[in-house]
């Protein structure tokens, strides 16, 4: 609404001049999915979940990418629409699609119920299945990069490498800034600052600050001397403003008026229920826990803010007469997606109690 | 030393980015600003803790890292990139200036009132005597008057003396924040800097309407000037009242995510200010006045929520505040620059002395509270910078002194302004 397309608050220039903010929201989301890879917690894990998880991602990805590959194949030559436009809008789609939001899960699995208790094994299985998405999305910003456009000077490889170089980089730079005694604010200002420049030299090098920062999490939270609950303090303090802030911009990015966008979110849905259906049908033959009623399978097609970063960081970079439909098939579809998890879930699970203050 | 290791890896980040500069070469829609915010916040942090340790001000080392990375030295942040970054900039001024208006409580100001009051008007007097005394002895050294008549010079030295009497509420805001101070001095010299900056933009369209009259006697008087700044100042203060009920309003129905709001709401206040030409310092102010005295209690709990998260606001601010110190113009006129300096901190400390004596003041204001007023930011800088169009002889040469002379009380302000709290033992270091 504050877009350009109705109100007219946040104007392309003013988007512009919002671009630290933008940027600083897309690693911010990046590194929080990073940090929640802690070895010492995850190592209380069974591996098993883990690689399903991952077999989960690659599974709904596979299926993705063929449906969309095709269904854009078609577009292309009725619109005639360039190889390169309709490969990278496979990919981003792709990258969000497996994307699986917990929070929907987490919400219900409070509620005290038996049912409620099986939800737990799918929300691990959510939380660890971001891999995939994020290394799909790596791939396009390395092999799709501004640089392979016409004679490439690095190859995607290279591309892949600087991603985890920087990545790395950002983590030293904080366990180094963060190893001294801070107070609350401190702490809050270098990591802001260290999202920011890592998010800002992804920027500079046309990479996905999402997967830097992701990377940076990762390495982060695995260094020595990681501690969980003084992060959590600075996370909690900033998270909520710094999602809604780029919730907020990624409405006003949006551009809704293009009919074919949304005829072809229909087919979008379409394609990643199937996808996510089919895998978690297929990983639940590994695993009988996770052989649940179907309303209750509908908690893994909820998105949430990693795919809603994943394509505003796209839409700040890519260009091309596709970007309107991956907008709105991400962030309609993400509203789509949330509301009929809900119902799903809703449809076999009472509401959670509230929680005692 | 791992914060030597730190600024050691950041460096090492920033040279090797250097390889990929033919990027730009290849087009696409990105700048480098978002990488520069980041770089700044991290090493700006560092040389406040560096300034701190020499009992320095933080924002002292925020705004030397800015002029060091600033457009006339290592141009790290450009001018262009200071104008795309002016949006974010008046985001952090705004929030600033709500935390400062949200400190002017209308209870703890009545006891303070005359003196509030009265050194304000000693300081207008005061400075104005100095000035045009000091423009018509120094004129000779003045290279932008060349064979003036007292005309000019008499319009110059008012110049002087209203743009030497502003000094910046975002300055003394970061150091009381910095310092923790509280007490009465604290609070007096926040609302005497607040109400002077008032006055002096109100002054000076009068200085600059009725100065141009004198100049050339046989041009008729043209009140547009005037008229508008003085709308631009009842504009800004009510787009600020409305804003201040725009809070006040969401405290009492909704009271969930305030800080959001909040961000909102400066977001709101820097795009008006720059659309509409408003003080955008003022607009934040009275909002936050309005605020803090409507809803007391939940204003109260909003301005020091955001105080305690305040750092890299500050942060940001300064540092890009240091990188637009013109030091091209402290070069060509730093002599002259200084004794203009000097000149103000003698007239500032004998307006105070004589505005707290009249207005019964308390006595830390009357020793030490001088110091807090020589910081100067932005609406000088700005007023400044109208001199080129309402005096296009040798507006430009005046505006360099000025910018000069801003510069420099930019730079040592913040240490006078962190002296005078702590002398008057108002602040908790």
């Amino acid at each position: 609404m504050f877009g350009s397309n109705i109100f007219n608050i946040v104007t392309p220039q003013a988007l512009r001049q919002l671009d630290p903010i933008i940027y600083l929201g897309l690693g911010w989301v990046g590194f929080i999915v990073g940090i929640q890879f802690e070895w010492r917690l995850m190592a209380h894990l069974p591996k098993r979940i883990f690689l399903l998880a991952q077999m989960e991602g690659l599974l709904s990805s596979a299926i993705l990418f063929t449906g969309l590959l095709i269904v854009l194949g078609f577009t292309a030559k009725i619109f005639a629409v360039g190889r390169f436009d309709v490969w990278t809008t496979a990919v981003i789609l792709t990258a969000c699609g497996a994307v699986s939001s917990s929070l929907t899960l987490h919400y219900y699995a409070r509620s005290s119920t038996e049912a409620a208790k099986k939800l737990h094994i799918l929300e691990y299985l959510v939380s660890l299945h971001v891999f995939v998405p994020i290394l799909t999305l790596a791939f396009l910003y390395s092999f799709f990069h501004i640089d392979q456009v016409d004679g490439a000077r690095h190859s995607g490889w290279v591309w892949l490498g600087i991603h985890h170089a920087v990545g790395f980089g950002l983590a030293l730079i904080l366990f180094y800034l963060l190893k001294v005694r801070l107070t609350e604010s401190e702490r809050e200002l270098l990591i802001l600052g260290g999202i920011t420049l890592s998010a800002g030299v992804a920027a500079y090098l046309h990479l996905s600050p999402v997967v830097i920062c992701f990377i940076a999490g990762i390495i982060f939270a695995n260094l020595p001397g990681f501690n969980n609950l003084l992060m959590e303090n600075v996370l909690r303090h900033a998270e909520r403003p710094v999602y809604f802030i780029m919730l907020i911009l990624a409405g006003s990015l949006w551009n809704f008026k293009s009919l074919f966008a949304w005829g072809f979110l229909v087919i979008y849905i379409l394609i990643r229920l199937l996808a996510k259906g089919f895998a978690l049908w297929a990983v639940s033959r590994a695993e009988p826990r996770l052989r649940l009623r179907f309303p209750t399978l509908g908690g893994i097609i909820a998105q949430g803010p990693l795919a809603i970063a994943m394509v505003v960081g796209y839409k700040q970079l890519y260009a091309g007469p596709l970007l309107d439909t991956v907008v709105t098939a991400i962030l309609a579809g993400g509203f789509i997606n949330e509301l009929l998890a809900g119902r799903l879930l809703q449809g076999v699970l009472p509401p959670p109690e509230p929680q005692k203050s | 030393m791992s914060q030597v290791i730190a600024t050691a890896l950041i460096m090492m980040l920033m040279w090797s980015l250097k390889q990929f500069e033919w990027l730009e070469e290849l087009g696409g829609p990105l700048t480098p600003s978002t990488m520069t915010v980041g770089f700044i916040l991290l090493i700006a942090y560092m040389a406040g803790k560096l300034a701190s340790r020499y009992r320095l001000p933080k924002i002292t080392g925020y705004m030397i890292v800015g002029v060091v990375v600033g457009p006339y030295v290592l141009d790290l942040v450009s001018h262009e990139m200071t104008e795309q970054l002016q949006l974010i900039n008046g985001l952090a001024l705004s929030l600033i200036a709500i935390t400062a208006g949200g400190e002017l409580k209308i209870d703890e100001l009545k006891p303070l009132w005359k003196s509030v009051l009265a050194i304000t008007f000693m300081f207008i007097l005061v400075l104005w005597i100095v000035f045009i005394a000091f423009a018509f002895a120094a004129y000779p050294w003045m290279p932008f008057l060349e064979d003036p008549s007292w005309r000019s010079i008499l319009v110059v030295g008012m110049i002087l003396g209203t743009l030497a009497a502003a000094s910046s509420p975002a300055v003394a805001m970061a150091i009381i924040n910095e310092c923790e101070a509280k007490g009465v001095v604290t609070k007096c010299l926040l609302c005497v800097t607040v109400l002077k900056d008032i006055f002096v933009i109100t002054l000076f369209s009068i200085v600059v309407t009725f100065g141009k009259a004198l100049i050339k006697p046989d041009t008729p008087l043209d009140l547009n000037f005037l008229a508008m700044v003085s709308f631009e100042i009842v504009l800004s203060i009510g787009v600020g009242v409305l804003l201040g009920l725009l809070i006040s309003l969401y405290l009492h129905v909704v009271n969930r995510e305030n800080t959001l709001f909040l961000l909102f709401v400066c977001f709101l206040s820097a795009k008006l200010s720059i659309h509409f030409h408003l003080e955008p310092a003022l607009v934040a102010l009275s909002a936050g006045f309005f605020m803090e005295n409507t809803t007391p209690e939940r204003g109260y709990r909003l301005v020091h929520a955001i105080e305690r998260g305040s750092l890299p606001v500050y942060t940001l601010f300064f540092c890009l505040t240091g990188a637009v110190i013109d030091l091209e113009a402290l070069k060509s006129m730093w002599i002259l620059a200084l004794v203009v300096v000097a000149l103000r901190l003698a007239a500032l400390y004998g307006a105070t002395y004589a505005g707290t004596r009249i207005g019964k003041g308390p006595d830390g204001m009357k020793q030490f509270g001088w110091l807090g007023f020589v910081a100067q930011a932005g609406v000088s800088l700005g007023l400044a910078a109208m001199l080129l169009r309402g005096f296009p002889e040798w507006g430009a040469g005046l505006q360099t002194l000025l910018i000069a002379v801003i510069g420099i009380n930019l730079l040592i302000g913040p240490i006078g302004t962190r002296w005078a709290l702590i002398r008057s033992g108002e602040a908790k270091i």
